[in-house]
């Protein structure tokens, strides 16, 4: 999910956060100590890259956004997720009839 | 009168304790923060209010340390893959100016490697306190055989084990500095690493909770 908010575009931990809130109609509320643990992991294994930026107001804020390999990881999870909910959906289908 | 950043500068103290965050993870989360809390501000909350519900939404210095040790690679582990490297490289480099070249590797102009003064002294060949200095050496490797997983009071013990066997093998200082070479001084720092190490996870241990909301 973090990969598919950050391949919108360049953005930061609070607004990441703020999105998944907006996405999942408020229904997932993700706490910031799980948060940037993930980013950093996510830079560390080089599927997102980091910069800081100072604003005017003299605040640093660290910026994150996707990489090549960013992209394919993404790309092959969306794969990956759709083979499931493919599957499932069958299932529950067959499950209802 | 609530100030902002005394408030702020307080709560970075409170989170710095912890030991495990480096500044970099602080100033993020400073700026998140900030930004939570000028939120609370715009939906009408007095700044006191809503610096206590931007700081209880972050999460208290316990939990942000067990999660960011779940997924960043915590010091204790660093100090310890460390130790462990420095006291592998000891092994190979010279650690006395004599001894009896077992394998007759002069490969240091006469001076003793650590590996040659290891199986010198695990003979008795030293005396007593050259055995139980060399018998230290297998204190230490069972550190790496997941002793991390222990619990506190384990991990604590065997911190005290490793720190008693660094004061033993510092005794040969005692014996001559000047005899003593760089292999020997990256052999004592090993255990000292690996000891703080050790420390920090049974300290970590006894601040994280066991289990910690997501929510």
């Amino acid at each position: 999910m973090v990969l598919s908010i950050l391949a919108r575009g360049e953005t930061y931990g609070y607004e990441i956060l703020r999105q998944v809130l907006v996405l999942s109609g408020g229904k997932l509320k993700w706490s910031e100590g799980m948060l940037y643990p993930v980013l950093h992991r996510l830079e560390r294994e080089g599927l997102v890259r980091a910069r800081w930026v100072t604003a005017d107001s003299g605040r640093r804020r660290k910026y994150y956004r996707l990489t090549a390999s960013g992209k394919r990881r993404l790309a092959q999870d969306r794969a990956n997720w759709m083979t499931v909910h493919q599957a499932l959906s069958k299932t529950w289908a067959i499950q209802n009839v | 009168m609530f100030s902002l950043e005394l408030a702020v500068a307080k709560w970075r103290d409170d989170l710095a304790k912890e030991g495990s965050l480096s500044r970099k993870d602080l100033d993020e989360l400073e700026d998140h923060l900030r930004f939570s809390y000028e939120a609370y501000i715009a939906g009408g909350l007095q700044p006191a209010l809503a610096f206590e519900s931007a700081r209880d939404d972050i999460g208290t210095p316990a939990e942000l340390f067990a999660e960011f040790s779940k997924m960043d690679d915590p010091l204790w582990r660093r100090l310890m893959t460390a130790g462990w490297s420095a006291f592998l490289v000891s092994f190979f480099l010279p650690v006395h100016k004599y001894g009896i070249s077992l394998f007759k590797t002069d490969i240091f102009s006469g001076d003793v490697p650590g590996f040659e003064a290891f199986v010198y002294s695990v003979t008795g060949e030293s005396g007593l306190i050259g055995t139980l200095s060399a018998l230290t050496n297998l204190l230490l490797i069972g550190t790496m055989w997941k002793i991390a997983d222990y619990g506190r009071t384990g991990i604590f013990t065997w911190t005290g084990i490793i720190m008693a066997a660094m004061l033993l093998n510092l005794w040969w200082v005692t014996e001559g500095i000047a005899d003593l070479r760089p292999g020997y001084y990256l052999w004592c720092a090993s255990f000292g690493t690996v000891a703080s190490g050790l420390f920090l996870r049974a300290r970590e241990l006894a601040v994280a909770p066991a289990t910690v909301p997501a929510g």
